[in-house]
């Protein structure tokens, strides 16, 4: 039998990556946590000692986000980091890296929920079905928002934009919708 | 085949997330090698994610308050499931012991002999052994309500049926006195977590009310020469509601009158 991990301090650094991912700043994402593992000592019987703790900290972590304040600060960043990003944007060299910053600025612009989705798949590992469950949305709204969350890094940071009008002959693809 | 015009966007995507079954994630890992287009695009998705990790490795700062909370919540964590229904048990467990709901000085419930002291050791010796009854004489397909039933039946408790709702948790025995109480932990759905003390007592019937003590809700009260506490988190109105409904619930035969405000003429109801 597995057994059961309940240590919350291997995490920390995952959810304070994933809170600045959400609020788009270090002092919010560490006020953020703070609150989230306040909930999560006050909820701590619904936890299903079964399943991942991350995936349970992560979903309280979105919840505190989605109802408190630092919401609204993170959607005022997030228009302003897109802002920026257009009007700086400058096509990038033919390069074997892509420049942090750039991603960074990029990444900082692209819509929250196509932000977390690349978050969770993309730099935490998670299967479609496990960020489907954590966001609450079908599959198909992950990979929808996945697709449209590379689409759009490519265009600001792959020279010309040109993978984001890659020359494969592409069949289907989907209607963006989430 | 012409397998390039036969990739669709969904198919790059879970290339690159490891979502695709192992023979097409094969031959799209083939094709990388004839379709420059299909490889430049791949080349580029992963270029920007590893940048991404890159740029999202460094952490935020937790403060000293962050780390003190996830201390505290991994200290919760790792603390019995049923912590605080035990905790409250044990305490329940303890006001029985000191004979709390039947104080002589309350002049309420005179549960005749509770004034009597027991020498420590000889009240060591009869909860070890019933520590050992407790333990000993588990059934392994025993369900908690036979549990009740069985220790009730062994004790001469007149213990009546419980709501049908309550979802009982713990079960267990403690010495009382020289004797020995029932101590029953529920979840309930109107009142939280209760915990019921059953012990037999000599003495009329009384109606259930409230004993106080802010820190513990209790209602307490008589029935089939047996005393009750019902205590819990709830408001005292509801858990006295509870207690009249576990009163009037039926009981094993050959109890005594049954639970009711008529059973104690005269003594003034407390909510």
């Amino acid at each position: 039998m597995t057994k059961v991990q309940l240590d919350v301090l291997p995490h920390l650094d995952a959810l304070l990556r994933f809170a600045r991912t959400l609020t788009g700043d270090d002092g919010d994402a560490d006020e953020l946590v703070q609150e989230a593992l306040a909930r999560a000592l006050a909820f701590r019987r619904s936890y299903d000692p079964g399943r991942p703790l991350l995936a349970w900290l992560l979903a309280i972590l979105r919840n505190t986000f989605a109802t408190g304040e630092a919401r609204r600060r993170a959607e005022i960043r997030r228009n302003r980091a897109l802002a920026a990003l257009a009007d700086r944007f400058e096509p990038a060299a033919q390069e074997d890296r892509v420049d942090l910053n750039k991603t960074t600025a990029a990444f900082d612009a692209l819509p929250l929920e196509q932000a977390e989705a690349l978050h969770l798949v993309g730099l935490l590992g998670f299967t479609y079905r496990d960020a489907a469950e954590l966001l609450d949305v079908p599959i198909g709204t992950v990979m929808s928002r996945l697709n449209r969350g590379r689409a759009a890094l490519r265009a600001h940071l792959e020279p010309g934009g040109r993978a984001a009008q890659h020359r494969l002959r592409i069949v289907g693809g989907r209607d963006g919708s989430s | 085949m012409d397998l390039p015009s036969r990739i669709s966007e969904e198919e790059i995507d879970r290339f690159l997330d490891g979502e695709l079954p192992p023979d097409r994630h094969a031959a799209i890992e083939a094709a990388l090698a004839t379709d420059p287009a299909l490889a430049d695009r791949i080349a580029a998705d992963r270029r920007i994610m590893d940048a991404l990790a890159g740029a999202r490795a460094a952490t935020p700062r937790a403060r000293a308050e962050t780390l003190a909370r996830a201390r505290a919540l991994e200290r919760s964590l790792r603390a019995p499931r049923h912590g605080p229904a035990l905790r409250r048990a044990a305490i329940a467990a303890g006001f029985v012991a000191a004979g709390w709901f039947g104080h002589a000085a309350t002049g309420w419930i005179g549960v005749g002999e509770s004034a009597r002291q027991e020498d420590f050791l000889a009240a060591a010796r009869h909860a070890l052994r019933l520590a050992e009854l407790d333990a000993g004489v588990r059934f392994a397909e025993e369900t908690a309500e036979a549990r009740v039933a069985r220790l009730a039946a062994s004790l001469d408790i007149a213990m009546p049926a419980l709501p049908a709702s309550w979802v009982v948790r713990d079960v267990r025995l403690h010495p009382w006195n020289g004797r020995t109480g029932l101590v029953v932990t529920a979840d309930t759905a109107r009142l939280g977590t209760v915990t019921l003390v059953a012990a037999a007592a000599e003495g009329e019937d009384l109606p259930p009310r409230a004993a106080g003590d802010p820190a513990m809700p209790t209602i307490a009260w008589r029935a089939g020469r047996t005393t009750f506490a019902l205590m819990g988190s709830a408001a005292p109105v509801a858990l006295k509601a509870a207690a009249e409904e576990i009163g009037a619930a039926p009981r094993p035969e050959g109890r005594r009158a049954p639970l009711g405000p008529e059973a104690a003429p005269g003594r003034p109801e407390a909510t």
